[in-house]
């Protein structure tokens, strides 16, 4: 009987020539990566009892550090900044040599861009969103600080081998659909538990045909279907990308063509459209046809579900020559500061701030908040990662959430609008 | 063994990481944090939960954001045991490793109501749920791993001879 | 009467005399009234009720974004839903929201003020409008009363000539120079005054340099900064100018100056603003090798496109040193828009710069860039009083031209930008 990418992955880690779902194991971690969260771990071990903070970690180069919930420190008080300055302390004294400080942009694009990740890794961080790693055939999941400063101290942690699903998308894909309305597809259709504790491998044309750009936001979003890991299969576009950030030596890991799925999905990228997931989860999701007279007060685009390339460039189609509605803030954050740059090269970030948009640096405060948060009763439409009550900052407010090209035709119309008919010929 | 009893506090499905911390006071320490668990479902909850007392979810719970301080905070209200119908993965583990015991039982949220006294038994070989009407269900073996985890208060306490351990040797 | 100074005129122009003399009490009609902080005058016009609205919506300037290009917390975003839905209520139509960059810039910008008009501003740097040929000067409190009555009282300020001669040495800017006079004239030296600068050096300066003229002014106690209108200006307002007729006004051949100081730049050295005063003036030469954890480009005296300029001409090729966290803050959404067109950004951003979207910037840690304990910034903005660094009173915060900030982000501590300039 074979194996799935899952199971691969952490029978290598666990030392075992085989493993099963269900199964519990030690496995040994490749990457640990931290933002911010790295205080509190710290924390958490100083409280253990050690006065001096982390004494040590296990593996120095197995440790990345990328500041972005607070970048730059918001507010009028030095609280994070002290939190920032704390961390750059702790990479200076156990010369952590993977630190990207807050001008980098948000942790899991600079991962990706760093070269650090590599096929077949499995790779843990205090954040829901690593996922995303997925999409470059890593396992990446989320863990807590606290399970982060045992791994920092012994390079191991416990999992349980997690059942695998596998989505097929069939057929090709429109130029008006991105990566996120597959995804909220895939909730609509089979519900946001559907992965719930398993792992996800995504296959089918549409998937060989997506941009890396595509793959992750999926990969990102499948957290909200309750992945634990969310794999796709290295090809050309793969390799390209790894290759083109300096990864050398690759060895994809492909499922055996009698891995045992608990269950098989199919959907058909034909039969998609634009879709909107409504307040405040993602159990409503609605095509955005039907919602089309719902008027916002703010629309995002960008962080680490949408703010890459691919998805600046649709909105800076949709967006060129037109001008954001008065009474709608616009506001665009591209995901990293190599995103930024490649988007002003092509001349994307200046369409985009004469169309009246506010453009941040990468950053993750849009999706939290800690950027344009929400006043009592206002509507936002975003095309970042969660649409939670209280998400930005405000529970009184209502968020919907979708693709970018949704909400850069919906910020010039002010209200929720089906894109279809703003794209130009 | 482990043993608890107390009163349910019952929420619906999808309770999220946000709806348990919002994020605007996640950095301003748990006695502020706690005063605003839950607030956007249920204000001032801090002030109906009482240490013991057991919280009983619908589907999904705890999904979202990786935050600890999700889990945290309900140590910190008092809440020793969480039981729901399902339990999103990151959070289930951040119970474990703070040495919360957190309790998978499909349709837990259809038979126990707001206020029933429970009594939850916990070990590697299994477990129950009891109510003093003498309704009851058996609850899976739980793998050594957490066990021992929650049997020893979490991850910290390990740390904690972890560090010993490496200091003396 | 031939005898009268620049300020003298506008304001008699403004209260309807044929002359007006220092010293003299008056009240003069509002031509451009700005504020940032709305609410607090909102909250009176409330309090009253039965307000209709503003006295003259087209000259009513309400810069929402100058202190924030977004709301970071749910009591900001709920005050600032208000302040929107009342702006509706009173009538006001110029309202340069979040994104949208500095108030003074803006104001120039947009045309909202011309030579010859008298406006006033709820923000200390209000002055900056005399670098057109206004007469500009701030009001706080009394701002909401304006916003009713379009009108103000004012004592006619004597007027202090300060003239500029001369060409500075390289790598020297007009931040520079006028971080030289205000350091020379010291903190009160303008009390009550309108501080004029002229000369031949002034002459030649760009308008948006000119800003930082005007703008320091208020560094000096000024009442307002005022550049008297050359042809420079007049073809300026032509551009920009709401007001079509507007009458350019100068000092008579023989108007009466409280105080004339003149400045030989010839051979000025960069110079440096150092903790906790913007008129602590140093040459960079006194404090070079002082390690620094931020550096800022932007804010009401770095934010023009020139700055920007001058800041991309020390970082071609070069990278930000790792230690040091870059921010630059263009001062208008249309600022940024041409930096990116010509190329600016892009080379700045490939020095590691992070870039935030127009508005004042962290020259007063009310939005983004707070610095921990003990952490040193220096920056292009005007002000680096204790305190305004963010914690209570530990960060140094350093004041300099955009190439001496630039050099020093690239050699993470405080460098002469003269060894960093390209060799002609």
């Amino acid at each position: 009987m074979g194996m799935t990418i899952a199971e691969k992955i952490l029978a290598r880690c666990a030392q075992k020539q085989r493993v099963a779902s269900g199964e519990f194991v030690n496995a040994a971690i490749d990457l640990i990566m931290f933002h911010e969260a790295l205080a509190m771990t710290s924390q958490i071990i100083e409280e253990a009892g050690s006065v001096e903070g982390i004494p040590r970690v296990w593996d120095a180069r197995k440790v990345a550090i990328v500041l972005d919930h607070y970048a730059p420190p918001p507010g009028k008080n030095s609280k994070m900044a002290n939190k920032h300055a704390k961390i750059r302390a702790i990479v200076e004294q156990l010369k952590l040599p993977y630190f990207y400080d807050v001008n980098s942009g948000i942790c899991h694009q600079v991962l990706p861009e760093s070269g650090l990740l590599r096929p077949g890794q499995l790779v843990v961080s205090p954040d829901s969103h690593t996922t995303l790693y997925g999409a470059l055939n890593v396992a990446g999941t989320g863990i807590g600080e606290t399970e982060a400063a045992l791994i920092l101290l012994t390079g191991e942690l416990w999992f349980m081998v997690p059942p695998t699903i596998r989505i097929k998308i069939e057929g090709k894909l429109s130029k008006y659909l991105n990566g996120k309305d597959v995804f909220l597809e895939v909730a609509r259709r089979f519900g946001s538990e559907i992965a719930q504790y398993k792992a996800i491998e995504w296959c089918g044309e549409a998937v060989s045909d997506m941009s890396l750009d595509g793959r992750m936001c999926i990969a990102n979003q499948s957290v909200e279907l309750g992945a634990k890991f969310s794999f796709f299969e290295v090809d050309e576009k793969t390799l390209s990308f790894l290759k083109g950030h300096g990864v050398r030596e690759i060895s994809p890991v492909y499922p055996d063509s009698d891995a045992v799925y608990e269950e098989e999905y199919s959907i058909d990228a034909t039969q998609l459209e634009p879709l909107v997931a409504c307040p405040h989860s993602f159990a409503d999701i609605k095509p955005a046809e039907e919602l089309q007279n719902v008027p916002i007060q703010q629309a995002v685009i960008g962080c680490c579900a949408n703010g890459r390339m691919e998805d600046l460039a649709v909105a800076a189609h949709i967006l060129k020559d037109k001008k954001v509605a008065p009474k709608v803030r616009l506001i665009v954050t591209p995901a990293s500061s190599e995103v930024y740059t490649m988007a002003l090269a092509k001349g994307y970030i200046e369409t985009l701030v004469k169309a009246g948009a506010i453009v941040t640096n990468s950053c993750c405060g849009p999706c939290i908040g800690n950027i344009g948060t929400l006043a009592d009763e206002e509507v936002c439409l975003t095309s970042t990662s969660r649409n939670f009550k209280g998400r930005m900052g405000n529970p009184q407010a209502s968020i919907y959430l979708a693709s970018p090209a949704t909400v850069a035709a919906s910020a010039i119309t002010g209200k929720i609008t089906d894109p279809r008919e703003w794209f130009n010929a | 063994m482990l043993s608890f009893r107390g009163r349910v506090h019952k929420f619906g499905d999808n309770i999220d990481t946000d709806i348990i911390t919002p994020g605007k006071w996640m950095h301003e320490g748990m006695d502020i944090l706690k005063k605003h668990a839950f607030e956007a479902v249920r204000p001032n909850f801090y002030q109906l939960v009482k240490a013991g007392d057991i919280l009983v979810a619908g589907r999904n719970f705890g999904y979202g954001s990786h935050r600890e301080q999700a889990n945290a905070v309900l140590k910190s209200l008092g809440i020793n045991v969480i039981i729901a119908d399902s339990i999103s993965r990151i959070y289930y583990r951040n119970c474990i490793a703070l040495g919360i015991p957190a309790i998978i039982y499909p349709g837990i949220s259809k038979q126990v109501n707001e206020g029933d006294e429970l009594e939850v038994l916990l070990h590697t070989s299994g477990g129950k749920i009891v109510r003093d009407d003498n309704w009851s269900v058996a609850i899976s073996p739980m793998p050594e791993t957490v066990f021992t985890m929650l049997e020893q208060g979490g991850i910290s306490q390990l740390l904690k001879l972890y560090l010993k351990n490496e200091r003396s040797s | 009467m031939s005898n009268h100074t620049a300020t003298e005129k506008i304001l008699a122009r403004a209260c309807g005399k044929k002359e007006v003399f220092p010293g003299e009490i008056i009240t003069a009609d509002i031509d451009l009234v700005f504020a940032h902080t709305i609410q607090r005058h909102y909250d009176p016009f409330e309090a009253i009720g039965g307000v209709k609205g503003v006295f003259d919506p087209e000259k009513v300037v309400f810069g929402l974004g100058h202190h924030l290009f977004s709301s970071a917390d749910r009591g900001t975003a709920k005050l600032y839903k208000r302040v929107r839905d009342l702006n509706k209520k009173y009538g006001v139509k110029h309202v340069y929201d979040f994104g949208s960059g500095i108030g003074h810039y803006l104001v120039i910008e947009k045309g909202h003020v011309w030579p010859g008009a008298v406006a006033v501003g709820a923000d200390s740097h209000t002055t900056a409008y005399g670098a057109i040929g206004a007469f500009s000067t701030p009001a706080n409190y009394e701002v909401t009363e304006v916003l009713l009555s379009g009108k103000l009282w004012f004592k006619v300020p004597e007027t202090l000539n300060i003239r500029i001669e001369g060409t500075p040495g390289r790598g020297v800017l007009a931040r520079d120079v006028a971080q030289h006079v205000i350091g020379i004239m010291g903190q009160d030296s303008g009390l009550w005054k309108t501080i004029e600068f002229t000369g031949s050096y002034i002459a030649d300066l760009s308008i948006q340099q000119r800003v930082i003229f005007s703008l320091l002014a208020v560094e000096m106690g000024g009442m307002t900064g005022f550049i008297p209108p050359d042809e420079k200006t007049i073809e300026f307002a032509r551009k920009t100018s709401r007001n079509p007729n507007f009458e350019v006004i100068v000092d008579d051949p023989k108007a009466e100056f409280a105080r004339i100081e003149e400045f030989d730049i010839t051979n000025l050295e960069p110079k440096i603003a150092c903790p906790f005063s913007p008129t602590n003036t140093n040459n960079v030469t006194d404090v070079l090798g002082k390690k620094i954890d931020q550096a800022f480009i932007g804010g009401c005296t770095g934010g023009g496109l020139d700055d920007l300029h001058r800041a991309a001409e020390i970082f071609d090729g070069r990278k930000c040193h790792p230690d040091v966290r870059l921010i630059v803050v263009p001062g208008t959404k249309d600022i940024m828009a041409q930096a990116m067109a010509d190329g600016t950004m892009a080379i700045l951003h490939k020095a590691g710069a992070s870039f935030y979207p127009p508005y004042c910037g962290p020259c007063q840690m009310l939005c983004v860039g707070h610095l921990a304990d003990s952490e040193v910034m220096i920056g292009t903005h005007p002000r680096n009083w204790p305190g305004r660094g963010g914690s209570e009173g530990s960060n140094e915060v350093f004041l300099a031209s955009p190439y001496t900030v630039a050099a020093s982000a690239v050699a993470g501590e405080i460098v002469d930008p003269r060894d960093y300039l390209k060799k002609k």
